[in-house]
């Protein structure tokens, strides 16, 4: 099984996209072998939620399940999301809570995240977050250093928490497989620009095949970029199996 | 936890085929690099050779023939006495030719920059890499504008990032200098978010290139092509910053026809070089 496990339908307008139709994402799909993507959608994630919950459970049928979603929650709407959260979560489209916390500006450690947190405890799905460094010329990045989840972490065992982008660059890099060294319930997925030469090996190295998650970040960029690195690291194939579908089918509890 | 012993014969079956097709198309493509770096960074990696031994190999190992390569501490400290010690080193190596940084500050011996650039292509040069922003220059013909006549003499690649010029610039110099390459390089932040700057220009300058190994648009690749054409990529992996699978994978899982394929791997670059002026 091949899983992109960070894909967003829909389109961000200030990353101008070529086709945001769930058609040319399954297309892509079927070329380069992937057999479900999990997405979570750009209405969702800016609050449009009739529309987002629609276009998921659409998204779900008509690409026969191979598009699942995960919910999104803002902690500054707590009862109206924890809401959604759960009506999402009813829905079989429905895989995993998505949380942000550069985009809604609030930080992972911030104990307004403490109820999305108990629901998925409650619910027993894992949590993406977005995970990235502090950046100079991208300054919101700082609500989502690794190091931030760790109390959550430890306080919530059993759930599972990825960290997208796997920290973002090289400093979040390692404070992401530290991270996932201290504690079991630690993932990291490979979506998003974070390209240097050897990560791939690197964090194998250091956290092991199993902590680690393939993905894309479509619609924005094109996984194609992050296919190639895996296919073509100087790791095992039970580990680039591991990575590209078979760890995303265990955490999420997927089945194709 | 799931170890990697119990991952199934057949899932593992499979990612050995993907892999093994992917290794062939890669070699099938001959990759030319317009963007290759060798010399110690300042900035921490994963990587840990930096040495020109240490790039060779990496370029065998990822099914990269030849191509441009740079010095790592030329955008840092004196670029004429890196760019000295970049062409002693690939002298010899017929795989490689020079990548140069250079200011608008004619280099020190020289009257002319005809004279500086006509020997460093003599010496394999073929591409110049300039940093307005970080080395506190101009574009403008009031500043760079003696430089910039004598690499558009020689038509002789000029490669920017985005962030160090802005658009603009971009614009400015592909308006000015129609016979000079321009390759715009998504170092170090992506292009995936300015498309709404470079498709304009692509569609007006037929001298404006883009580089691969941060050109990630979700299927931007497919999109350019059927636009504009396949003359205006230009394979280049930022080895060993970068992984240069980012960028080959964008070409071998193109949906795009072979002969273009072919041309953004190793022809553009290839016709690029040969357009050098040589002296």
């Amino acid at each position: 099984m091949i899983v992109d496990s960070h894909i967003h339908l829909g389109m961000g307008v200030s990353a101008p996209c070529v086709d945001s139709s769930v058609e040319a994402v399954l297309s892509l799909m079927d070329y380069l072998n992937v057999d479900l993507s999990i997405s979570t959608g750009f209405p969702l994630m800016f609050g449009r939620m009739d529309e987002g919950y629609d276009k998921a459970v659409a998204a779900y049928q008509s690409s026969g399940g191979r598009i699942l979603s995960c919910a999104f929650y803002n902690p500054h709407y707590p009862q109206e999301d924890l809401e959604w959260v759960r009506r999402c979560l009813d829905h079989e489209a429905f895989v995993g809570i998505k949380i942000h916390p550069p985009l809604v500006e609030c930080y992972g450690h911030d104990e307004r995240w403490e109820p999305i947190w108990r629901l998925a405890s409650e619910l027993g799905v894992p949590i993406v977050t977005h995970s990235w460094w502090v950046s100079d010329y991208n300054p919101v990045q700082r609500y989502a250093t690794p190091d931030q989840f760790e109390g959550y972490v430890r306080a919530f065992p059993d759930v599972n928490l990825i960290l997208g982008h796997a920290g973002g660059r090289y400093e979040g890099h390692r404070a992401a497989a530290r991270l996932a060294r201290s504690y079991p319930n630690v993932y990291m997925d490979l979506s998003g620009d974070s390209y240097s030469f050897g990560l791939v090996e690197w964090l194998v190295g250091q956290v092991g095949a199993e902590r680690i998650l393939f993905g894309s970040d479509l619609t924005m960029i094109d996984g194609r970029t992050t296919m190639g690195r895996v296919l073509d690291a100087d790791v095992s194939a039970a580990a680039k199996a591991l990575i590209l579908g078979e760890n995303a089918g265990r955490v999420f509890g997927l089945e194709h | 936890m799931m170890s990697e012993k119990y991952v199934s014969p057949d899932a593992q079956a499979r990612v050995e085929r993907l892999v093994a097709e992917y290794r062939e198309q890669k070699k099938a493509l001959r990759f030319l690099d317009s963007n290759l770096w060798v010399g110690r960074p300042m900035q921490p990696g994963f990587c840990l050779r930096w040495d020109l031994e240490a790039l060779l190999g990496y370029m065998d190992r990822y099914a990269i023939e030849g191509g441009i390569v740079t010095h790592s501490a030329a955008a840092m400290e004196d670029p004429y006495a890196t760019n000295e010690e970049l062409l002693d080193w690939i002298a010899d190596q017929e795989r490689l030719w020079g990548g140069l940084v250079v200011t608008s500050e004619l280099p020190p011996g020289y009257s002319t920059w005809g004279d500086y650039l006509d020997r460093a292509i003599s010496r394999k040069a073929r591409l110049v890499r300039l940093f307005p922003a970080s080395h506190r220059f101009s574009l403008e013909r009031w500043c760079s504008g003696a430089l910039l006549d004598a690499l558009h003499e020689r038509r002789m690649l000029l490669a920017v990032w985005h962030i160090e010029t802005g658009w603009n610039a971009i614009k400015m110099l592909c308006d000015t200098y129609p016979d000079l390459p321009i390759l715009v390089e998504g170092r170090p932040q992506k292009i995936v978010y300015h498309n709404r700057f470079f498709y304009p220009l692509l569609e007006r300058y037929p001298n404006l290139h883009l580089e691969l190994h941060n050109l990630n648009v979700y299927l931007g690749i497919e999109d350019m092509v059927g636009r504009f054409g396949a003359e205006h990529l230009v394979f280049g992996s930022c080895l060993p910053f970068n992984d240069p699978n980012t960028a080959q994978m964008m070409v071998t899982a193109a949906r795009i026809g072979d002969s273009a394929k072919r041309q953004i791997a190793h022809g553009n670059l290839q016709n690029l070089l040969d357009g050098v002026m040589v002296p």
